[in-house]
């Protein structure tokens, strides 16, 4: 257990001193919600609506960022090897690694969409929701893009090969957490009923991304 | 073809077998291996017991590093077995050894001293070997507070090599060290060797990969040259 929290602290320290790209993901949702009323125009009601969208869009997107060098540069360091060398089973390793990405990237997202719902127009409702939304499904998009991150640890430029692995698997995670957003401020169905899926889709890829990323982690040699 | 150390070894072996009750013995069993369908070496058998050092040499491209990732248990060996004596409940080989790659694994964010410690709570957990020892032994403590971004190459690979007194002899009896003296000064070294001959007093064992001559005592030599796969396969266990 302590050489788990000490690996979330040094993935923590590693990310967040310069160099780190804490803040990479960050920037990177505010760029995306900063251009959409510019090219959309100024029609407060469309873009009031299509607001959930683009948060979501926004934070699949910023989650990508970050995750090619989620294994790749402990991969290509030879930290990886040493680690192996723990007690800390493989799953563990990804487990402690995922939690501080998320850290760094899904939990910032989640606190800042409030604030940048106010950008697009958004029922303080509907900022709440995208804000408890996000908070609940941005784990998933981290263990769906480490099983990617895994998988390419030892490619070059792998990145936009995890986009291709991993948007895929996180199309059901956008469709309920906009669903969530949009059942906050109307519509016929229950605002629980979506979160509720949310919650479950995260449970189930916490298991299947762990295992996963760790099943491709065991192939880098 | 059997190696269990040379004379000075067996010397080693006997003052230490008598507050040593079981002394250590790692033995691999007609290894073979096979890296992107090129065969590197086959029917490859050695042995070493505790207080004993193997030499690894042989041209590039013959396996050497490819031999200790294998004992390490980071990569799959296409044939032969090797075990380690006594053994230990829910221990494999690669919580057994200590592997030290030509790669240096540090991180240019942290500083010496931090990575040091990472390196203990999440690796060595547990295993007596403390950061300021391990400081020490490789002369490092005027660089604890310096971030390894700032470190030149010898000082790199002596910060890599700090792992070794992160563990303790008798939770990983098995040193692995690729080209462990590269970059590394007179003075660095001789540390280096200061530690390797406190780990065999205490009946570890060391195999290294290297192209120089080590100078550490007790250390036979395997030439992987001699087990390229299809040249010699059956003259191998001759």
């Amino acid at each position: 257990m302590s050489g788990f929290l000490a690996l979330v602290r040094r993935d923590l320290a590693l990310s967040l001193r310069i160099g780190g790209g804490a803040s990479f993901a960050l920037v990177f949702f505010l760029m995306i919600v900063t251009l959409t009323p510019f090219a959309i125009g100024p029609d407060l009601n469309l873009l009031a609506r299509i607001a959930p969208a683009i948060l979501w869009i926004g934070a699949v997107l910023a989650t990508l960022i970050g995750l090619d060098r989620l294994f790749q540069a402990d991969a290509e360091d030879g930290t990886l090897d040493l680690l192996k060398a723990g007690r800390l089973p493989l799953e563990g390793i990804v487990l402690a690694k995922c939690l501080a990405h998320w850290l760094t990237t899904g939990l910032p997202l989640a606190l800042a969409a409030p604030l940048f719902g106010l950008l697009l127009a958004m029922e303080p409702a509907g900022m709440a929701a995208a804000a408890l939304s996000l908070l609940i499904g941005t784990p998933a998009l981290t263990f769906i893009g480490a099983v990617g991150a895994a998988l390419t640890a030892g490619i070059r430029r792998g990145g936009v090969l995890i986009a291709i692995l991993a948007l895929p698997l996180m199309i059901p995670v956008l469709i309920f957490g906009v669903a969530a957003c949009n059942a906050a401020v109307g519509g016929t169905i229950p605002f629980s009923t979506p979160l509720a899926i949310l919650g479950a889709l995260t449970l189930i890829f916490a298991v299947i991304g762990v295992i996963g990323a760790a099943a491709g982690l065991r192939q880098v040699d | 073809m059997r190696l269990s150390g040379g004379e000075g070894c067996c010397r080693r072996l006997s003052r230490m077998t008598s507050t040593l009750p079981d002394p250590y013995s790692l033995t691999a069993r007609d290894m073979a291996c096979r890296r992107n369908e090129r065969s590197l070496f086959s029917g490859l058998s050695f042995a070493v017991s505790g207080g004993c050092g193997l030499a690894l040499t042989g041209p590039n491209g013959v396996g050497k590093t490819s031999l200790l990732r294998i004992l390490a248990g980071l990569l799959r060996a296409e044939a032969g077995t090797v075990g380690l004596a006594p053994a230990l409940p829910d221990l494999d080989l690669p919580q057994r050894s200590v592997f030290v790659s030509s790669r240096d694994p540090l991180k240019g964010a942290l500083t010496v001293r931090e990575l040091l410690s990472g390196w203990q709570a999440m690796v060595f957990g547990g295993e007596g070997g403390s950061v300021e020892g391990a400081l020490h032994a490789f002369d490092l403590a005027a660089l604890a507070g310096v971030p390894c971004a700032y470190l030149s190459s010898g000082q790199r690979r002596r910060v890599s090599l700090a792992r070794l007194k992160l563990s303790s002899s008798a939770h990983r009896p098995v040193w692995l060290l690729d080209e462990p003296t590269n970059a590394l000064d007179a003075a660095a070294r001789s540390r280096l060797a200061a530690v390797v001959g406190d780990h065999l007093a205490n009946g570890g064992m060391v195999i290294a990969a290297t192209h120089d001559p080590l100078g550490w005592p007790d250390l036979a030599a395997l030439d992987l040259g001699a087990h390229v796969a299809g040249r010699q396969a059956g003259a191998a266990l001759a």
